[in-house]
């Protein structure tokens, strides 16, 4: 059985969506820092069980300080949220709170997962430091360059979206 | 003004006053001309007229005295800005290339016009009529007559509104292949970055409807919860807009089950068969 599914990728600007995107559709990272306009969309096919395969349409959002700011039309009719912060940086977190409650209220059924990436870039202590000290649950803690958590987050959100 | 020195026996002072005689016409000169060198605008009395002068000597023997040296050089750089030039005049001649094929086209309708005056056939009739009725030029409806004119569907998708996703399409045999699902993400992403600038303001709900890249023309109908995408190549009348609207307003009238509010896999795969016999009949 094949099945469609919108997720969007969300978050402040430089958080590393992009990378996230390019890792799991691509398996790539590249170094070089480049602002996403507007949108892009592409595509992967995984695996949920024998019978079941999930095609994901990604849509990777440019980055914008806060959620109220990016086209509603970009978010409508999406299965599954993905938002990234930055562990390096607070001001991608700072605004978390108002960010996910806006996200849940225009999208109340969607699946919402809270990521933190550029995990290479910090120790485990700070790691710990900065998600107990989130108003909300982080989901996973990834990166992007070494690949590391990146199939796990997607497969994750696959398997939440067929429940 | 010097003063003359007091005569006396020494020979110094007889030295001097012979050498202020002397010299005295040439001291009054450079002293003249001291003046004249300090101060500018006595200088630029004497030395703008020859300026002047050399000026115009160089406008007349530029081409002599420099013309093979600024050549050279002018040569070297034009070299060296080879791909800027190139950046810069490309667009520019790719319009001119345009404006002419727009010239030869229109040419070719004059053609066929004059063409179909001389011409008796019952096909001249039968064009004549349909101008008429339908208010078309006569070589509008005569190109339409030739294969290379016609317009072609390549493909035919329908797109769920808001998320995207493709719930059906079909697609001509020779079409170019491409992966609808991208196709289908990024056309509802552009749709909707146009319907959100341009509904800012009080414009109210307007559509996206439709999108020209170079010989391909995308035809999009809005209905509540899907949209048609209809990929087309070559010329497109606004009677054949009218046409194809009225075909797919047909469709989506006949076809219910595109008014589910979850439409399963089995009905995608019944929709694109449907899509397929209605729009790419098999000959």
């Amino acid at each position: 059985m094949e099945i469609k599914k919108k997720i969007i990728l969300t978050g402040s600007f430089g958080v590393g969506k992009t990378s996230l995107f390019s890792r799991f559709i691509y398996s790539e990272f590249d170094e070089k820092y480049l602002t996403t306009i507007g949108v892009k969309v592409d595509k992967k096919t995984i695996n949920i069980d024998n019978d079941t395969n999930l095609n994901i349409m990604l849509w990777d959002i440019a980055g914008e300080v806060a959620q109220d700011k990016v086209p509603l039309s970009y978010f409508l009719g999406t299965s599954g949220i993905i938002y990234v912060f930055d562990l390096t940086r607070p001001m991608t977190y700072n605004n978390i709170m108002a960010d996910i409650e806006y996200l849940k209220n225009i999208l109340p059924e969607a699946t919402v997962k809270i990521i933190g990436n550029k995990k290479d870039l910090v120790t485990t202590t700070h790691i710990e430091s900065v998600i107990s000290g989130l108003p909300v649950e982080c989901d996973m803690t990834t990166s992007a360059k070494t690949g590391e958590n990146v199939e796990q987050l997607f497969q994750s959100m696959g398997e939440a979206l067929m429940i | 003004m010097s003063k003359m020195p007091d005569t006396s026996d020494n020979i110094d002072e007889k030295l001097a006053v012979i050498r202020h005689i002397l010299l005295h016409g040439d001291r009054a000169r450079i002293e003249e001309l001291e003046n004249i060198i300090n101060d500018a605008n006595l200088l630029s009395e004497y030395v703008n007229p020859i300026i002047d002068q050399k000026i115009v000597n160089m406008k007349d023997d530029f081409s002599d005295t420099f013309g093979k040296e600024v050549g050279a050089e002018f040569e070297k750089k034009l070299l060296l800005s080879e791909d800027l030039l190139l950046t810069v005049l490309s667009p520019m001649m790719g319009k001119m290339i345009k404006k002419f094929i727009n010239i030869e086209i229109k040419k070719l309708q004059d053609k066929i016009d004059q063409q179909v005056k001389r011409s008796f056939s019952f096909k001249r009739y039968y064009h004549l009529v349909r101008a008429k009725v339908f208010g078309i030029k006569s070589s509008a409806l005569f190109l339409a007559d030739l294969d290379d004119f016609k317009t072609k569907i390549q493909d035919t998708f329908i797109i769920q509104r808001n998320s995207g996703l493709v719930i059906a399409s079909a697609h001509a045999d020779n079409a170019k292949s491409r992966d609808g699902d991208i196709f289908g993400g990024m056309l509802t992403a552009i749709k909707a970055f146009g319907e959100d600038a341009f509904s800012k303001g009080g414009n109210g709900q307007q559509e996206l409807e439709f999108i020209e890249y170079d010989s391909h023309k995308i035809f999009l109908q809005s209905h509540h919860n899907y949209f048609f995408t209809t990929v087309l190549n070559g010329s497109l009348s606004n009677s054949e807009k009218e046409k194809l609207a009225n075909r797919l307003m047909e469709f989506a009238g006949k076809e219910k089950k595109l008014n589910l509010p979850d439409i399963s896999a089995e009905d995608c795969i019944y929709l694109s068969e449907q899509l397929k016999k209605t729009f790419f009949p098999e000959k």
